[in-house]
């Protein structure tokens, strides 16, 4: 299924093909991995919600319009069940008043892991919003208006909370461009 | 902002392929339960069909009781057809994947039920032997299986705010609608207990869709 499209293979899943499934989840695991990493900061947790993203993508295929890109689709699965999980965190973690615990449990890759752990550590103290944001428009490559349609709100809204999560990223990392 | 950038778009951490393995493990047992496609357009015609359902069998019954008449029916025929729309958009509208302008439509449109529903009431015709808040309570407990209806397949996709309080107008219309029929009171008994009802509903629909744990997180 090498050449298919994603958009041909979930168009081959909602007719009842488990395979085209198979062919998806090896296709996009990784990426919506990666994703997942990055907004939740937590392995174990980006591990869970991978399985969480997949899951939905087997319950909710009968919410999936065939013409609908799937890329797409499938991060704003995956960027919803962060979201969701990273809303009740911040719930337990206000009464239980401690920091996360798994907050900083996924490893570094490579390059210089002080520096990485730095850049992380201050991705994760953005809003959420902000976080989701930057991360989708500058690691997933996400246009303004595909965040926005992400979150029903304008392309300029999207944009601001892009722009106010890289001031935030850089007064929160002050010092490291003169490093 | 040069400097963080770049270490920013560095590779993402590896996947443990225990984790994938688990995740598609997971993935595979949900496809052998071989549960039936839930299409969106089929749960929006159940919700419809349950406000819509529930407003003519309670009609039905208030026909056979000789507390609603032909002609009342008729002669309010235009109000109860806007409200039987209105539900129907509110239902499309809260279902629908996309089409987030039709959320809005289907808010445009119970506001101007809500409107007329004030505005064409006539003089009440005398004090009534019940006390007002029967009306808001027969409403509420009208849309009882609709809000049940609404807050299961609103739970097939993830929390949102405005599709929730749209579904929760789609239940809603029941009690407008047997309201408009059963209820001789006048304009500001409508705007404070069956509109109050109505707006009541959608707000629980709110409410408890956003504390029910979602079945899947699709847009």
């Amino acid at each position: 299924m090498g050449s298919v499209t994603d958009e041909a293979l979930m168009d081959l899943f909602c007719q009842g093909d488990h395979s085209a499934f198979e062919a998806l989840f090896a296709r996009h695991a990784g990426r919506v991995h990666g994703f997942l990493a990055r907004m939740v900061r937590n392995g174990p947790l980006a591990e869970d919600l991978l399985q969480t993203t997949f899951l939905s993508v087997i319950r909710a295929r009968g919410r999936y319009e065939p013409g609908t890109r799937f890329t797409p689709w499938l991060l704003t699965i995956a960027a919803n069940a962060a979201r969701d999980a990273l809303r009740h965190q911040q719930h337990v973690d206000a009464h239980a008043h401690a920091a996360p615990e798994g907050a900083t449990s996924v490893p570094a890759p490579e390059g210089d892991p002080a520096l990485r752990r730095r850049i992380e550590d201050a991705l994760q103290q953005l809003p959420v919003e902000q976080r989701e944001a930057v991360v989708l428009s500058k690691l997933e490559g996400w246009s303004f208006e595909e965040i926005a349609q992400l979150r029903g709100i304008r392309a300029g809204a999207a944009r601001l909370r892009a722009h106010r999560g890289y001031e935030k990223l850089r007064e929160l990392l002050g010092g490291l461009e003169d490093a | 902002m040069p400097g963080p950038s770049d270490p920013l778009s560095s590779p993402p951490p590896r996947l443990d392929p225990r984790a994938l393995e688990r995740a598609l493990a997971a993935s595979r047992a949900e496809l052998s339960l071989r549960q039936p496609v839930r299409r969106w357009r089929s749960q929006a015609v159940g919700l419809f069909a349950a406000a819509a359902g529930m407003a003519l069998a309670v009609t039905g019954v208030l026909l056979a009781l000789g507390q609603a008449s032909g002609p009342a029916l008729l002669g309010r025929a235009p109000m109860l057809a806007l409200l039987l729309s209105t539900s129907a958009v509110c239902s499309w509208g809260a279902l629908a994947p996309r089409r987030r302008p039709l959320r809005w439509v289907g808010v445009g449109m119970a506001a101007v039920s809500a409107a007329l529903l004030v505005l064409t009431r006539a003089a009440p015709l005398g004090p009534s032997a019940l006390p007002a808040w029967v009306c808001t309570a027969g409403h509420v407990a009208m849309a009882l299986v609709p809000v049940v209806v609404a807050l299961g397949v609103l739970r097939q996709a993830a929390f949102d705010p405005l599709r929730a309080v749209v579904a929760g107008l789609a239940a809603g219309t029941v009690g407008a609608f047997v309201g408009e029929l059963a209820c001789e009171q006048g304009a500001g008994h409508v705007a404070a207990y069956h509109l109050g009802a109505w707006a009541l509903l959608a707000l629980m629909t709110w409410a408890l869709s956003k504390r029910l744990k979602p079945r899947t997180y699709a847009p």
